[in-house]
């Protein structure tokens, strides 16, 4: 048994693909090129492979993990090309890595990721910076969180960790944000358009498009990358 | 092509739906191609996308070089709002090209309750409904089993392809490529492929009625017109042609796994059921055929199960041979193999129990009635003792959760019959106690579902009147007071919604009014409970002035013109009408593989003869 962790791409129209079907769809693709994947034992045996964050349904990404395992080695150049090969548009893998050591799976190491956020705008460069500042030099953001029993409110300030502004012109703009990610803490990146629109009084306005530029972990309180932090390992 | 935008596909549930891009949907050049088709289903993505039969089409259209094949499928309420809000119109698929702009826009009937989608689905693409509106644009046809009555829809399309279409398909696309470059009229189209066999154009012909609202004649326009149209069928299921790829979606849909045909017809007679009849004769696709084909399609498509769809699993003449060959090619790569339609006999938990190797499953039995004399009414040839022997088997073998299929409503029915139906859930519940506590599985479950029974036409029930709603109701409330056993979970289905299914499935022309009133009053999705608004319909029936028990509720005499008797399916109405009398006498009429009934499909078959590539010497052993 091989494990790997795959990173892999969700752009164009596959980001209306929802996380199950992610998972099917790598299933079949898989199924398609001819990899086997191991299953596992019981009742229903099911296929060895999980996604390291579930990413919501709308939302592009550069950086998405999967962790899989195959009942076969396949040298990583020839897996990548018989994978994309069978890969709908806008799903490509981009990396695989052999994992040797025995690490809990990837979805316990997610603690951030990286998103670019797009929106319309009415403002000069400064007052965008200046938005920018104030949520970032606030000491709470109070925002209601769905859960189970009813709605809470949380303060997301602690999730967020930087914001930073990637690209601007006269009527748009994009928003670098490193967010808390994965299990324990994890902040939808919907919540800070609708935080940059707050803070802005809808002068940020307009439907966003998000992409999830990477998946990190972290070491030695470091922020790392998802597949750096697996290399090697 | 249509601009949809992320907004308005965020904005709306499941936007996989509407975007395309699945693994093997075909993509061309729409300027390479003399045909650009329109393949509809009048119901939301995850049904249609589960039917074989435009699955077949699709591919058989696309291979050819000079025609366009595209899917199209009723938007869900959400969409279809966002699409009127921002003026976009009905588009397929692959192209996002407005389907207005195609040459055919075909729709298969799999169920009447689909039809208000069609005329939703229409005006979504900004296509006048009557045929007599259309002087341009494309020719709006319609095949599949309810094209079998196709006078509720008769001056919607400008023609229907009845029975198989896989080759008919290729005749239409030939004239019409002729007929494009020839610049000539719309009507000498039609009288062109009116030529072929199986192609039936409804306006070139006059319906007469008699002052009781019955059909007095038909008239054809003119002489050349046919007058019987005779359905299609491919002789050789076995070399016809079957896809070696199918379209494997990116979004969950009902039937998510490879389908394979196994073979078409029935020879078991079931009086209540359509299919029976008009899929008849029997053909086989060879067992080679099919391993062949699952080898080539799991390779293709990357699903892990296969489904062996026919009418009637345990049939197929080398089904045990079959089962285990698929078995053990695949048990390795654990692709599953799943058989619907299973028959009552301790056989079928043979075979479960041979697939059950790679994946569990449910089981489920349809005795359709519960007593005996019921049973033999409609022929069904299913008694007791097997149902007992198959549930004892299958509980020994593990299961604790069977569902059992039932019709209430069936024509000669008496509480008795419906009494029966509880006795009979109770004796399955019984056979699990009566086996010891070690050799069964926790959890006993039994689930009893009734559907109402809806006459059909080519049935020997089209004579017959469908019960009234408030019987119905009564009959399910009495069967739930019945129902004592805490193991047994009834449930069963709206008679409303059966009632306008008895109506359109025997309907005539005039039903074509009623169906465009009834969408202008919002009827859509009428097979969804949450859309079906009964009230709605009746309003409609009202204002059109037609009455829909006329259609539901009457007896119909012998010797009345149905409004689909000038369709030959090759079972003939004499055999039907006997049918009906032996039904009235609770007689039983053999499985025709025991020796032929008479039913006339066999004057179809140029010198040959029913089981076309079966395994003979395993057809006639009982």
């Amino acid at each position: 048994m091989e494990r790997i962790l795959i990173k892999f791409t969700k752009n164009n129209e596959a980001r209306f693909i929802s996380h199950l079907d992610t998972m099917r769809t790598l299933q079949r693709a898989f199924r398609r090129a001819g990899i086997k994947v191991a299953y596992s034992k019981g009742y229903n045996p099911h296929p060895s492979l999980s996604i390291a964050a579930p990413l919501s349904l709308g939302i592009s990404s550069n950086g998405e993990y999967a962790d899989v395992e195959l009942s076969e080695y396949i040298p990583q150049e020839e897996f990548i090309k018989r994978l994309n090969e069978q890969l709908p548009q806008g799903i490509q893998v981009l990396k695989v890595i052999y994992i040797e050591k025995k690490l809990p799976p990837s979805m316990s190491a997610v603690m951030g990721a990286e998103y670019h956020i797009k929106l319309k705008h009415n403002l000069k460069f400064e007052d965008l910076t200046d938005v920018v500042n104030r949520i970032m030099s606030s000491k709470e953001i109070i925002k209601e969180k769905k859960t189970k029993t009813g709605v809470k409110m949380v303060n997301i300030r602690p999730l967020i960790r930087d914001i930073a502004i990637k690209a601007w012109n006269v009527d748009s703009v994009v928003f670098k944000c490193y967010l808390c990610a994965g299990s324990r803490y994890n902040l939808n990146p919907e919540i800070i358009v609708d935080v940059l629109k707050e803070y802005s009084e809808n002068r940020i306005y307009g439907f966003p498009e998000i992409v999830r530029e990477d998946i990190y972990s972290i070491e030695d309180e470091k922020w790392i990358v998802l597949d750096e932090y697996f290399s090697g390992k | 092509m249509v601009d949809i935008g992320n907004e308005i596909l965020l904005s709306v549930s499941k936007p996989a739906r509407y975007t395309g891009g699945e693994i093997n949907a075909v993509y061309k050049d729409p300027k390479s191609v003399d045909v650009r088709f329109a393949m509809c289903f009048p119901d939301v993505y995850e049904v249609g996308m589960s039917h074989l039969g435009i699955k077949i089409l699709y591919h058989k259209i696309n291979d050819r070089e000079d025609s366009y094949c595209e899917r199209v499928f009723a938007p869900w309420p959400d969409m279809e709002s966002k699409m009127r809000e921002n003026n976009i119109p009905l588009y397929g698929l692959e192209s996002k090209d407005p389907i207005s702009k195609f040459d055919f826009v075909g729709f298969t009937l799999q169920y009447e309750m689909s039809y208000t989608n069609i005329i939703n689905m229409l005006d979504l693409a900004g296509i006048p409904f009557l045929s007599s509106q259309r002087a341009k644009g494309p020719f709006v046809i319609f095949g599949g089993p309810c094209a079998y009555n196709p006078e509720p829809l008769a001056d919607i399309a400008d023609f229907f392809v009845l029975g198989e279409a896989e080759e008919v398909i290729d005749e239409i696309l030939d004239i019409y490529i002729k007929w494009k470059k020839s610049r000539a009229s719309r009507i000498e189209f039609l009288e062109e492929v009116s030529r072929i066999q199986g192609i039936y154009v409804p306006s070139f012909y006059d319906i007469e009625y008699n002052e009781d609202g019955t059909i007095k004649r038909r008239v054809q326009k003119k002489r050349q017109y046919p007058e019987v149209i005779t359905k299609r069928i491919i002789e050789d299921i076995d070399k016809s042609y079957y896809p070696d790829k199918l379209v494997v979606p990116l979004t969950e849909i009902v039937h998510d796994r490879i389908m394979i045909e196994t073979f078409r017809g029935c020879t078991r007679g079931c009086r209540f059921c359509q299919a029976g009849m008009i899929y008849r004769p029997v053909r086989e696709r060879k067992t080679a055929t099919i391993t062949e084909l699952a080898e080539k399609l799991i390779k293709s498509t990357g699903y892990d199960e296969i489904s062996l769809t026919s009418l009637s699993i345990c049939d197929y003449s080398d089904i045990k041979n079959l089962v285990t060959t698929l078995v053990k090619n695949h048990e390795e790569d654990k692709v599953g193999i799943s058989l619907p339609s299973l028959r009552i006999d301790s056989f079928s938990v043979d075979l479960i129990n041979e697939i059950q190797k790679i994946r569990k499953t449910g089981l489920t039995f349809a005795p359709e009635a519960g007593s005996q004399r019921m049973r033999d009414v409609i022929n069904k040839g299913v008694t007791e003792e097997d149902l007992i022997n198959s549930a004892k088997s299958a509980f020994e073998s593990g299961w604790s959760s069977i569902k059992l299929y039932f019709m209430i409503g069936l024509p000669f029915e008496t509480f008795e019959d419906v009494e029966g139906i509880a006795k009979l859930a109770e004796k399955v519940v019984d056979t699990y106690y009566s086996i010891p506590k070690n050799k069964r599985k926790k959890g006993l479950n039994v689930t009893v579902s009734t559907s109402s029974f809806v006459p059909k036409p080519f049935t020997p029930f089209q004579w017959e009147p469908q019960d009234r709603i408030e019987v119905l109701v009564e009959k399910q409330k009495f069967l739930k007071e019945k129902i004592k056993s805490k193991s047994i979970t009834y449930n069963w289905h709206e008679s409303p919604i059966s009632f306008l299914e008895a109506v359109f499935s025997r309907g005539d022309r005039r039903l074509t009014k009623v169906l465009i009133k009834a969408w202008e009053l919002g009827c859509k999705f009428d097979g969804w409970q949450e859309y079906f608004d009964y009230d709605k319909w009746m309003e409609a029936f009202k204002a059109c002035g037609v009455d829909p028990e006329f259609y539901a509720y009457r007896r119909r005499s012998l010797d009345e013109i149905l409004p689909w008797d000038f369709i030959d399916v090759g079972v003939t109405k004499a055999y039907l009408k006997r049918e009906l009398k032996m039904a009235q006498e609770g007689a039983l009429t053999r499985d025709c593989r025991l020796g032929c009934t008479g039913c006339g499909i066999t004057a179809y078959l140029k010198g040959g003869e029913c089981f076309n590539g079966a395994n003979l010497n395993k057809v006639y052993q009982e």
